[in-house]
């Protein structure tokens, strides 16, 4: 079922000895606003996490820049496109659900048949009939190729894209929002640079490595109700985009991203009626700190969500909310994390079907 | 209008994206029409500079950063998913707050549409919740869709258009056309860092720039109103002076 319901989140991670997310015009040195030594990373950053743990699970990815498959968009197309004519029964559940479709199929169909790929395909490669039913063509694939793709990429339905269908281009907005995260406290950079050797049989390279000692880093997020109706974004999708954001970062372990650890997530789930967000939540946090002592651990802060907790139970006396859904590190010291809002467990370390 | 952390491209940078200082008037349609649910280039004419008016201030000093995005490059709509084998590294600049962890970036806006039932909605919504905002369509954000904001609904005041130059302490950016000296008062009460800006004001449908469709707008980047003789302003009932971005 498609999302009915508005949610703002907020996801905590540790990076320890790590690098989060290097700045390739600075050495590769943590993204940083050098003036307040506040780490930064970006929001293309989680979602790379997010859609390639997806792909690792077997979820076809629209944004796929691994090097192993590189396709063009109308192959990819080509192929999404075969999988569901040679799927008699989801194709005709697909005119179910679309009446439209369906009308655009039985015009541009010749035969009732149900070997609609072997159909299709008679006619798209029948010059002479493409000529004359240019138009139906056009009509059908335009609202075959726009239901289908969001059927089948998950990254679409969640973050939205830019694509072109029939020499048109049209620009979905993702549900899913996620801010540049930043650390909730100074942090600082590991003052020796560890030399990188990279040897080869005839040759031989020496770089710089940056690291952080330690940095509690958070971001925020929405999910759009009206944007999920557009890209097709479930319930299921919601459930799965939780768990890809703490497990897609816990899986990608590359030399410079060894040492980041989910810490927290919460998402405050609104009524379906309430068309509202409280927008950024990391403004309701309190984050104190020794400032005479260099941060090396979560041990030396005091993460406080007092506000944020009582702004959530006034939200819920009007009854705007619905419900408030978290995980936090089962191994998190709950010392320095405190009166965080009452929230629904979701286990985030569950795994996920494969796609 | 606030948040952590904003980009408003300027429209003719292409290998590096630069950021205006304020969202320009263009930005500030698209975000009301999105919030009542518009769909994209669908509200150009509604939102026209003979139909709305909108003033702005920045009201907490900000600061700009350059971050390198490594980013799809795309040359042809096929490439849309990331099949070219290169990237395009992008210098961004970002806008942030001087410091984003304690700080946020603060811009006030007024609106004035003609049409009173697209005021009327448009108060409604503003005024339906006093916990963050409330919104028909889009996720707002200062800028690009990923630096997310919130709304907070100020108050509705009556204006008055003065049409003859007189010396007033300027709430809100202000036209070039409009200033006829600046009349800067260095004390403790008002510090200046001004700058001008040429800022896209309306679209045709096309998304073109329209004839008046850019101005130049001098902006006080730390939050002081401009003392300045200005041609024409808006005086609003609790006091203020305002000019219109046109």
């Amino acid at each position: 079922m498609v999302l009915t319901q508005n949610s703002d989140f907020i996801f905590g991670f540790e990076a320890t000895m790590t690098n989060p997310n290097g700045d390739p015009d600075q050495e590769n040195k943590p993204r940083m606003d050098y003036e307040t030594s506040t780490v930064l990373v970006s929001d293309v950053r989680r979602k790379r996490d997010i859609r390639d743990f997806l792909k690792q699970k077997g979820y076809p990815i629209f944004v796929d820049t691994l090097a192993d498959k590189k396709v063009p968009m109308d192959k990819m197309f080509e192929t999404i496109r075969d999988q569901w004519l040679e799927d008699k029964e989801a194709f005709e559940k697909l005119f179910q659900q679309n009446e439209e479709l369906l009308r655009a199929w039985n015009s541009l169909a010749e035969s009732d048949g149900t070997n609609y790929k072997e159909i299709y395909l008679k006619l798209i490669n029948d010059k002479e009939k493409v000529r004359k039913k240019k138009s139906m063509i056009s009509d059908f694939n335009n609202l075959f190729l726009t239901d289908i793709i969001k059927k089948s990429l998950i990254d679409i339905r969640l973050f939205g894209s830019a694509m072109a269908i029939e020499g048109i281009t049209r620009t979905y907005t993702g549900p899913v929002q996620v801010t540049w995260g930043y650390s909730l406290h100074p942090a600082e950079l590991v003052k020796s640079n560890t030399i990188t050797t990279i040897m080869n049989d005839d040759a031989s390279n020496f770089g710089k490595k940056h690291k952080l000692y330690y940095a509690l880093i958070a971001h925020y997020g929405t999910i759009n109700k009206y944007s999920a109706k557009l890209t097709g974004m479930t319930e299921t999708d919601r459930q799965l985009f939780r768990k890809s954001l703490v497990q897609g970062m816990m899986s990608n372990q590359t030399d410079s991203k060894q040492g980041q650890t989910p810490l927290f997530y919460l998402e405050v789930i609104y009524q379906p009626e309430f068309d509202g967000y409280l927008g950024d939540l990391r403004r309701f946090l309190t984050v104190t700190y020794d400032e005479q002592k260099s941060i090396r651990g979560l041990h030396d802060l005091q993460v406080d969500f007092t506000q944020l907790s009582k702004t959530i139970e006034e939200m819920k006396k009007k009854d705007y909310i619905d419900m408030v859904v978290g995980w936090v590190h089962p191994f998190a010291d709950m010392n320095h994390i405190k009166n965080l809002p009452k929230y629904e467990m979701v286990d985030l370390w569950a795994p996920i079907n494969n796609g | 209008m606030q948040g952590k952390m904003a980009h408003f491209r300027r429209y003719y940078s292409n290998s590096s994206a630069l950021s205006y200082s304020i969202p320009p008037r263009t930005t500030i349609i698209g975000i009301l029409a999105g919030l009542l649910g518009y769909k994209r280039d669908s509200y150009y004419d509604l939102f026209a500079l003979d139909q709305c008016k909108i003033a702005m201030a920045n009201c907490s000093p900000i600061k700009k950063q350059m971050q390198k995005m490594n980013l799809l490059k795309i040359e042809r709509p096929n490439e849309f998913n990331g099949s070219n084998e290169y990237h395009s590294q992008t210098p961004t600049e970002l806008i942030l707050p001087q410091n984003i962890r304690t700080g946020i970036i603060d811009y006030h806006i007024w609106v004035y549409h003609k049409d009173p039932k697209v005021m009327e909605i448009l108060e409604q919504l503003f005024r339906s919740t006093s916990y963050g905002f409330s919104s028909y369509g889009i996720s707002l954000a200062l800028g690009t869709a990923c630096h997310l904001g919130w709304l907070k609904f100020e108050s509705e005041w009556e204006g008055e258009y003065k049409n003859i130059p007189e010396s007033v302490h300027v709430e809100s950016v202000i036209p070039a056309k409009y200033v006829e000296r600046l009349e800067v008062e260095v004390d403790k009460q008002h510090e200046y860092r001004l700058v001008k800006e040429d800022l896209p004001l309306e679209f045709d449908q096309g998304r073109r720039l329209t004839e008046h469709g850019k101005g130049n707008m001098i902006i006080n980047l730390i939050p002081y109103p401009i003392k300045a003789i200005v041609t024409s302003h808006v005086k609003l009932n609790n006091g203020q002076a305002i000019t219109w971005m046109e």
